[in-house]
């Protein structure tokens, strides 16, 4: 499955504990108290159920420091859509 | 490793760092950390830590007393004794001759150290397996022990809230109705920076001499997530075997977060997904024979019950055994 923006953010203001009107494409870690590190991984772990284990594949996931960053890297293996 | 017969598992004890601590507390010290969801994601509400000069092998041998007590085994009868730690007393000596001595084993004995952390249950018992396979030892100790805290400081929110010390004792022995194996291992170096104590060994990078631990939790949840259920599927297929075959998955106790995340990928039911560090913590080598241990206590593991064993962690490393339960 691809992600496209909405479902994205979902997964951010989800994963980070935050309201999703808090969460736009500009987010990031320096941004956002929730997404510390455990915040991270069920970001991870949400990107990796959506896209069937394909996610999980993607080594710069890791290291994304903000929503562009996840577009970036989920673009990378054409797994999000504009 | 094929399927090896003719051996047991004679017993399994454990012994956990003095000081328990509720992961509550450790706001004291942290007053900016959101403790509750800290635990609802890892799931871990107590860890255990070793005092300032209680060593691993000091757990070690504690844990060996334990066994001793609790099992109707002659000291006299061990001649084998793997020792499996990253928190060695010394480079050297070997902390497993220094273990023979204090614990009064026999000096008729194969013992040696294995350096290895979350995987390091799953090797040892392959290694134990084939040494008696091969007809090298009879009764052979596994023993776990690692004191992490000591690599982690107190405002450290990734580790702190995770890592217990402890140790573990399990008995190998000739003779007996478990099948161990088939067995399959695997590395990936690449990922060794991702967990790791700079400063603990003997090459010296200025920069990082800091003798703490470091954890890219990322890169370790990608890694367990690309690589453990592929490996785990593969496994269950060429062995003939599937989900519904197996009775219980024993992971390495990582964390909640990370169980779930690789059953779920999986389809493991949950009522053969095993969780039961939430009062004990990661124990790191020791997560395995713990569990192990405790359904043992609690009943639930029967004879005849088809188990995986499955550990995954520093190195990076990973290892996945098939246990046939037998008689305990």
């Amino acid at each position: 499955m691809k992600l496209n923006l909405k479902s994205l953010l979902e997964i951010v203001a989800e994963s980070t504990e935050s309201e999703i009107d808090q969460i736009n494409s500009d987010s990031s870690r320096s941004s956002l108290d929730g997404w510390d590190s455990l915040g991270h991984i069920s970001i991870l772990s949400k990107l990796d159920i959506l896209t069937e284990g394909k996610a999980s594949e993607i080594e710069t996931l890791a290291d994304c420091q903000s929503v562009k960053d996840l577009i970036k890297s989920l673009k990378s293996k054409n797994l999000f859509f504009e | 490793m094929n399927k090896l017969f003719n051996l047991s598992i004679k017993g399994i004890s454990f012994e956990l760092g003095e000081k328990e601590i509720n992961v509550n507390s450790l706001k004291e010290d942290n007053p900016g950390w959101d403790i509750g969801k800290i635990i609802s994601k890892t799931g871990i509400n107590k860890i255990f830590h070793t005092s300032q000069n209680q060593t691993a092998v000091d757990l070690a041998v504690i844990a060996l007393e334990n066994f001793f007590s609790e099992h109707d085994v002659l000291k006299s009868e061990i001649d084998g004794l793997i020792f499996v730690t990253q928190s060695p007393d010394y480079t050297l000596p070997t902390s497993a001759c220094i273990i023979q001595d204090r614990s009064k084993l026999p000096k008729e004995l194969i013992a040696f150290d294995i350096n290895l952390g979350c995987s390091g249950f799953v090797k040892s018992l392959s290694v134990v397996s084939s040494l008696i396979n091969s007809g090298t030892c009879k009764n052979c100790l596994i023993v776990t022990s690692e004191t992490y805290s000591k690599y982690i400081p107190k405002n450290d929110r990734v580790n702190k809230p995770l890592f217990s010390d402890g140790a573990s004792v399990t008995l190998v022995s000739k003779g007996g109705d478990f099948e161990i194996g088939p067995s399959v291992f695997g590395v990936d170096g690449s990922g060794a920076k991702h967990l790791i104590v700079y400063g603990s060994g003997s090459k010296k990078d200025e920069s990082k001499l800091n003798n703490e631990l470091y954890m890219n939790g990322s890169e370790i949840f990608l890694f367990t997530l690309s690589t453990i259920p592929k490996l785990v599927k593969k496994f269950l297929i060429d062995n003939d075997l599937s989900i519904d075959k197996i009775d219980k998955f024993y992971f390495h106790q990582a964390s909640k977060l990370v169980l779930n995340a690789v059953s779920k990928k999986l389809d493991i039911p949950d009522h053969k997904l095993i969780i039961n560090n939430q009062n004990i913590g990661n124990t790191v080598s020791s997560t395995i024979p713990i569990s192990l241990k405790l359904s043992q206590m609690e009943n639930s593991l029967k004879k005849d019950d088809l188990i995986l064993i499955i550990g995954f962690g520093v190195g990076l490393s990973y290892g996945v055994t098939l246990i046939k339960w037998g008689s305990l």
